[in-house]
C-alpha cells in the first residue's frame, strides 16, 4: 500500500495564479453569498412555526428542526440520525443553512426543488413518517394554525399550502457576512495569511474545480473515489456538497465518516485528486475553510452540541 | 439516426410553426405571442448554455452557475408552453418531443460539467508530474519517453480522433512501469522516488485519455441536439 501512496510535492511552478493580498480578483470562482430578500414574510413566518412543529410527523415526535436545527448548524452532530422505529437513517444528513442555494437536494441529488424535497422527507416512513392529508387535518383542528393559513394564503391549510410556507421558509436560511465573503467584497483584513496561503492551495489543488459558485459547490454532480475509495461505495454519483460552514458541520462525508476537518481533507486529496498532502497544507486549507462561517440572524453559525 | 432526428425535428417545428401562424392571425394571436416569447428565451438560455459549455471546456469558465441557470431557463420554457398549447393535443406533442430534448441535453450538460471537474485537474497535475520527471530525474531514457507522452497528451487536447488515441496509448505503454510489453520500463530502472512519480502522472494520464475523447464526444452530442428545430 505504501508503494500506492504518491508523493505529492507542490513545485513552485504549480502554484495558483496570483491571489491579491489586498482583496479578490474579478475572476475568482466563489461568488459571495446574499441575505435573502423575503418576499412574502407571512409564508416565510408560517414556515418556520411548521418547520418547528412535531405535529410533521407520524407519532408527533420529531419536526423538521429535530434533524436541522437552526440554533446551531442546520443539522446535528451525529454520523446518521435515529430513524422512525429504530436503528439510523442510511445517509449522514445535510444542513439545511444555504440549502435553497444548491441546484438539486440531498446527497445524490434527487430532488430539484425544496418542496419536492420536503414533501418527501414528511411522508418517508423512516423520517418523519406521516401524511400530508393527515398533517391537514391536525393543523386544521389547530386554531391558530388555521388563523395563519387564513392570513398567508386567503384559505384554510392544506397540502400545498403547507409545502409552499416549508419551502418559503427554508429560501430564508441564507448565511451571509462569512469572513471570506468579506474578503472577496474587498475586506483585505478579513482573512489571516495563513487562511490566503489556504485558499491558495485550494485552487492549485483542485479543490475549487467542484467547490465553486456562490455556495462553493451545490452546482454538479461528481463521483467520488475517483483514484482512491473516499468513503461508502454509495450513492456512487453525488451532489457536491456546499462547503459553507463547512467547519461547523462535522462529521463529514455522505456516510459521515470523517469526524474533523482535517481528515476530511486528507481523504479527499488522496481519493479524489490522487495527492497526499503534507500536515501543513492540510492545516493551511482548513484555516481557509474556517473563514467560510457565515452568520444566522446576525449570530455565527456554530457547531452542534 | 441523425437523419431520423432531423426529419422527426423539422416535422415538428413546422407542426409548431403552423399552430404559431394560426394562431397569430386569429383571435389567439396574445396566445401566440406569448409562445414565441417563451421559445425566445428558451433560445437565447439554449445559446448561453452552449457558449458557457464551450468556455467551461476552454477554462475560462470558472464557476458552474452560470450554467446551471441557463438548463433552468430551458427548462423554464416547457411548463409555460404546455399551458399554452393546451387543448392541441398535436402540438401538445410537439412540445413533449422539445421537452424530452431538452432532458437529454441537461443530462449532457451534467456529464460534462462533472467531466470537465476532472479533466481540468488532471491537466494540471499530469503538467506537474511530468515537469517534476523531467527536471528532476537524471534517467535519460525516462525524460524522453516522457516528452512523447506528453506531445501525444498535447496532441489529444486538440485532436480527439482514434489514431490519436493510440498515439496516447502507446507511449502510455511504454512508460507503464508495470507494462508487459518489450518496450516498456522495468520497476528496477527507476529510483523509488521516479518510480512514485511516473504512477502518480500514468493515474492522471489514464484519466485524461479517457476524459478528453469523452467530453468531445458529449459536447458533439450536445450540439447536435435538434432543439432549435423542434422549437
Amino acid at each position: 500500500m505504501a508503494a500506492l501512496v504518491i508523493l505529492f510535492l507542490l513545485s513552485p511552478s504549480f502554484a495558483a495564479p496570483p491571489v491579491p493580498t489586498s482583496a479578490a480578483g474579478d475572476d475568482e470562482p466563489i461568488a459571495p453569498i446574499q441575505a435573502p430578500v423575503v418576499a412574502e414574510p407571512l409564508k416565510a413566518a408560517l414556515g418556520e412555526r411548521l418547520f418547528r412543529d412535531p405535529r410533521l410527523s407520524r407519532d408527533n415526535s420529531r419536526s423538521c428542526n429535530t434533524c436541522h436545527d437552526l440554533d446551531t448548524n442546520g443539522a446535528t452532530s451525529n454520523v446518521r440520525e435515529p430513524a422512525l422505529g429504530g436503528g439510523t437513517l442510511t445517509l449522514n444528513t445535510p444542513t439545511v443553512f444555504n440549502a435553497a442555494a444548491n441546484f438539486r437536494l440531498n446527497w445524490a441529488g434527487g430532488f430539484r426543488s425544496l418542496e419536492a424535497q420536503a414533501a418527501a422527507s414528511i411522508e418517508s416512513p423512516r423520517t418523519m413518517g406521516a401524511r400530508l392529508p393527515e398533517i391537514v387535518a391536525k393543523l386544521a383542528a389547530d386554531p391558530a394554525f388555521a388563523h395563519d393559513f387564513e392570513e398567508a394564503y386567503g384559505h384554510e391549510p392544506d397540502a400545498t399550502s403547507l409545502i409552499d410556507a416549508l419551502a418559503s421558509f427554508e429560501r430564508t436560511l441564507i448565511t451571509p457576512g462569512s469572513r471570506f465573503d468579506r474578503w472577496l467584497g474587498g475586506d483585505a483584513t478579513a482573512l489571516s495569511p495563513e487562511e490566503l496561503k489556504g485558499y491558495r492551495l485550494f485552487k492549485s489543488l483542485g479543490c475549487v474545480s467542484c467547490h465553486q459558485g456562490v455556495n462553493i459547490g451545490g452546482n454538479l454532480f461528481q463521483r467520488h473515489g475517483i483514484f482512491h475509495p473516499l468513503a461508502s461505495p454509495e450513492p456512487e454519483i453525488l451532489r457536491v456538497p456546499s462547503l459553507r460552514n463547512v467547519a461547523t458541520t462535522a462529521p463529514y462525508f455522505h456516510d459521515g465518516s470523517a469526524a474533523d476537518l482535517g481528515e476530511a481533507v486528507e481523504r479527499m486529496a488522496y481519493a479524489q485528486l490522487n495527492a497526499s498532502l503534507e500536515r501543513e497544507q492540510v492545516e493551511d486549507i482548513a484555516a481557509f475553510l474556517r473563514t467560510l462561517t457565515g452568520t444566522f440572524r446576525g449570530r455565527p453559525v456554530r457547531p452542534a452540541p | 439516426v441523425k437523419i431520423a432526428q432531423i426529419v422527426v425535428a423539422t416535422a415538428l417545428a413546422l407542426m409548431l410553426l403552423t399552430w404559431l401562424v394560426q394562431r397569430s392571425t386569429s383571435s389567439q394571436s396574445g396566445t401566440a405571442q406569448l409562445a414565441i416569447n417563451a421559445l425566445d428565451r428558451m433560445s437565447t438560455a439554449e445559446g448561453a448554455l452552449h457558449r458557457d459549455l464551450l468556455r467551461a471546456r476552454a477554462g475560462i469558465l470558472n464557476n458552474y452557475d452560470p450554467l446551471v441557470a441557463e438548463v433552468n431557463a430551458t427548462r423554464d420554457g416547457i411548463p409555460r408552453l404546455r399551458a399554452l398549447v393546451q387543448g392541441d393535443p398535436a402540438v401538445g406533442a410537439a412540445v413533449d418531443r422539445l421537452a424530452a430534448t431538452i432532458d437529454l441535453q441537461e443530462e449532457s450538460t451534467e456529464r460534462i460539467k462533472s467531466s470537465n471537474a476532472l479533466l481540468r485537474n488532471s491537466l494540471a497535475y499530469f503538467r506537474l508530474f511530468s515537469a517534476q520527471l523531467t527536471a528532476s530525474s537524471h534517467d535519460l531514457e525516462l525524460a524522453r519517453r516522457i516528452g512523447g507522452l506528453t506531445a501525444a497528451m498535447l496532441h489529444l487536447t486538440l485532436d480527439t480522433a482514434p489514431d490519436v488515441i493510440d498515439e496516447v496509448d502507446q507511449e502510455l505503454r511504454a512508460i507503464s512501469p508495470e507494462s508487459v510489453s518489450p518496450e516498456g520500463l522495468s520497476p528496477k530502472d527507476l529510483s523509488p522516488e521516479d518510480a512514485a512519480t511516473v504512477r502518480a502522472l500514468l493515474a492522471h494520464a489514464g484519466l485524461l485519455r479517457r476524459l478528453l475523447p469523452a467530453i468531445d464526444h458529449a459536447l458533439k452530442a450536445l450540439f447536435a441536439l435538434p432543439v432549435q428545430q423542434q422549437q
